[in-house]
């Protein structure tokens, strides 16, 4: 039954679900690696050296191949913001912090949730990268973090 | 937009990894300056615009002239029951949200003195006994039928073709 | 005085459903790092310009793949473009590169097309791609892409007594042709019989007269005379490029190039064999012919000055996302006059060995149609015909058409909708 949402002008409500099926490709390493073994895997171009997390499988830099690195778990917050409002999916206690860190080695930055109170969250922070094991089976996607951050206490 | 994400993604493999995930949309969906013609079915009326200047009648309706960008939302014409049929096609394949219709016939509508054609479903006759050139006539969902979209309406064929 | 613009090199990558083995970027990188292997003397620093082609963004939840793709291959932070237009996408977005090195703002361009189209299950591909319709009228019945085409080849049938073994034709010639692509997942021995026998999809085509949904990726190199005759001893030359529209729904093509041309009488004539008085004999134009065609090839073929399209073209690449489409196409491409396909079509006129063999590359039917790659891949074929070295990427030369000094590249949207013609010359 079509709902009408307004006579004039004539307005009709549709809903439409879409169930997609995507593919990982070539960084399906870096999720199955970060629940199986615990582990965060960037890439590093065997030419230039320059180590990517998230992962490259193609370096940007000349296109060359790279090869899976293991990486260190601890690192420094280079940006920060504190969430007062999230997305309709997410159920985070209110309020959070997002992050970009520099894990030790990294060329880039990589985003996640620091945990715990926001008011402790400082420009230059180091923090521990932590990896929250699943209850049930294993689960897929970083939407709810399966890694994070936890601040080192000095 | 609203996704739905709380729930754990079905893993369809690992190598490489492939997961299942699940996207709703609501749209609300405005007729806008046409939309007349839809409330037109419940009338029983098939509608289409005219331009006085340009002397051209659009089905389905155009809102402005194409040609010289009049407004026609004053100029509504009633088009006659009976029309022509100028092509069609058969489909036995068709979007999951039309999927249980199939097999179904759509066909391009003509009417003398109407620039172009208008689309519609063709019922009940065999897909054998469609031809070009046939007559038709419009029909009008029931009003506990209604969707209010483009289905409300279509063309079976008209007394003469019966009668042949 | 415009700059000359060249193909100088390009790349190609596997077409197959799925491509599960990479995410959209990393596809689009191969073809990339295979037109780079291709020509040592280019490097990243020489591209000034990108082109993103795509035409679809609701086929996965990212929609901004052109931006991502451009980073992931670290091309940042020159500028970049998208162009979409339906399944023309592919050509229009080398068109759209084209001007921009005639205007003198870049010298080097790399046009990337892409499309992935397993994400979602056929029907739903197809309720996608009919999203790209009109969706208060034809799409809401029902219709989709097979269903539009299909009424479109009815009529065609009717007007000019073409049938269903013109078109099996087709789709036999373009299956064989893509056999020796090992690109190409489509490729296959098959009879008009098999055509005729094999299942119907929306009457009067079957499944064999449709292209299939495919994932893949390919690219193009563009350069300026200047910095071609240094990157290449061989440049190709766009030497023409057109694009026309046209009403977006079928029922309304009597008022969609009509536009400018009122009438038949009025349409202009691009094959020296046929005449006004012959289309305005024809109800032109209608649903069995492509306006926007006949546009694009007259823009292209005035700055090619080519007047006689089927004896100055040796191939040509075109858009047979139906074998139908393909059919009618030839009449408004200028190769052959209105109601005379048909003959031209039992006479073997389009197979690689005829008059002018259309789509040895295998075309969609051949090679699949991931969308935003297509135009761009039957861009890279007719390069690679003209340049003499079509066999390096196929496991034999039967499809090698020797000699040839020009082509015809075509890219066909919506129904009829958006459609460009370039013509490449040696």
């Amino acid at each position: 039954m079509t709902k009408i949402s307004r006579t004039d002008p004539l307005t009709i409500t549709k809903d439409y679900r879409i169930t997609y099926q995507s593919t990982l490709g070539e960084v399906s390493r870096f999720f199955l690696d970060l629940a199986n073994e615990g582990k965060i895997m960037g890439t590093r171009c065997e030419k230039c050296g320059k180590t990517y997390i998230p992962p490259f499988p193609d370096c940007p830099e000349c296109l060359g191949k790279t090869s899976w690195v293991e990486m260190p778990k601890n690192g420094v917050i280079e940006a920060f913001t504190i969430c007062y409002t999230q997305p309709r999916h997410f159920k985070r206690k209110l309020p959070y912090t997002v992050a970009y860190v520099r894990l030790e080695g990294a060329n880039t930055l990589l985003p996640g949730i620091v945990d715990g109170d926001p008011s402790k969250v400082e420009q230059g922070s180091k923090v521990e990268l932590k990896i929250r094991v699943p209850e049930r089976g294993t689960r897929w996607g970083v939407y709810e973090a399966d890694y994070y951050f936890e601040l080192i206490e000095r | 937009m609203i996704v739905i994400m709380g729930e754990q993604p079905d893993v369809l493999s690992y190598d490489p990894l492939r997961i299942v995930r699940i996207h709703d949309q609501t749209f609300h969906h405005s007729y806008g300056k046409i939309d007349k013609f839809f409330k037109g079915f419940a009338e029983g009326k098939l509608l289409a615009t005219k331009c006085e200047k340009c002397k051209k009648v659009y089905v389905p309706p155009r809102a402005d002239c194409p040609f010289c960008l009049a407004d026609l939302t004053e100029n509504w014409v009633e088009l006659p029951k009976e029309c022509e049929l100028h092509t069609f096609s058969v489909l036995y394949f068709a979007g999951p949200t039309f999927f249980r219709d199939l097999p179904f016939i759509l066909g391009l509508a003509k009417w003398p003195g109407v620039e172009t054609y208008l689309m519609g479903r063709i019922k009940d006759v065999k897909p054998d006994d469609v031809k070009i050139g046939m007559k038709l006539r419009t029909r009008f969902a029931e009003p506990h039928r209604r969707s209010w979209t483009v289905l409300d309406f279509w063309f079976e064929p008209s007394e003469k073709e019966t009668k042949k | 005085m415009s700059k000359r613009v060249a193909i100088v090199g390009g790349g190609l990558g596997k077409f197959d459903k799925p491509r599960e083995d990479k995410r959209v970027r990393e596809l689009v990188a191969e073809p990339v790092k295979m037109a780079f292997d291709l020509m040592p003397n280019l490097s990243k620093d020489d591209i000034d310009m990108g082109v993103a082609s795509y035409f679809a963004t609701h086929f996965d939840q990212e929609h901004n793949p052109a931006s991502s793709c451009w980073d992931y291959m670290g091309f940042t932070p020159k500028p970049l473009l998208h162009i979409e237009g339906g399944g023309a996408t592919g050509c229009l977005a080398i068109w759209a590169a084209w001007h921009y090195i005639k205007a003198g703002l870049a010298d080097v361009m790399l046009v990337y097309g892409f499309e992935t189209q397993s994400t979602v299950d056929s029907s739903l591909a197809n309720e996608f791609i009919a999203a790209a319709s009109d969706t208060d009228f034809d799409y809401s019945l029902g219709g989709f892409y097979t269903g539009y085409y299909a009424l479109m080849c009815a009529r065609h049938y009717h007007l000019y007594k073409t049938n269903p073994v013109h078109t099996a034709m087709i789709a036999v010639k373009n299956k064989r042709n893509a056999l020796n692509k090992p690109f190409a997942e489509f490729g296959a021995n098959i009879t008009v019989e098999d055509v005729l026998k094999s299942r119907t999809i929306a009457s009067p085509l079957k499944i064999f007269d449709c292209c299939m949904l495919t994932d893949g990726a390919a690219c193009i190199i563009l350069a300026s005379e200047e910095k071609a005759k240094k990157l290449t001893d061989s440049p190709i030359w766009i030497s023409g490029g057109g694009m026309g529209t046209d009403a977006m729904r079928p029922g309304d093509r009597p008022i969609g190039a009509a536009a400018a041309w009122q009438t038949g009488a009025k349409a202009p004539i691009i094959n020296p064999e046929e005449d006004s008085s012959a289309l305005a004999k024809v109800s032109y134009p209608d649903v069995q012919s492509f306006g926007a065609c006949r546009e694009a090839a007259r823009q292209a073929y005035r700055l090619a000055n080519i007047t006689n399209p089927l004896k100055q073209i040796q191939l040509a690449e075109l858009h047979d996302a139906y074998t139908s489409s393909e059919m009618q196409t030839y009449e408004d491409i200028g190769f052959i006059p209105h109601g005379k396909t048909g003959k031209w079509i039992e006479e073997g006129g389009p197979f690689v060995d005829g008059e002018l063999p259309c789509n040895p590359s295998g075309g969609l039917i051949g090679v699949g149609h991931p969308v935003g790659a297509t135009g761009i891949m039957s861009t890279f074929f007719a390069y690679h015909q003209l340049l003499g070295d079509e066999p390096k990427f196929c496991t034999n030369s039967s499809t090698e058409v020797q000699g040839a000094q020009r082509a015809a590249v075509h890219s066909h949207a919506g129904t009829g909708t958006y459609i460009v013609v370039l013509v490449l010359e040696k």
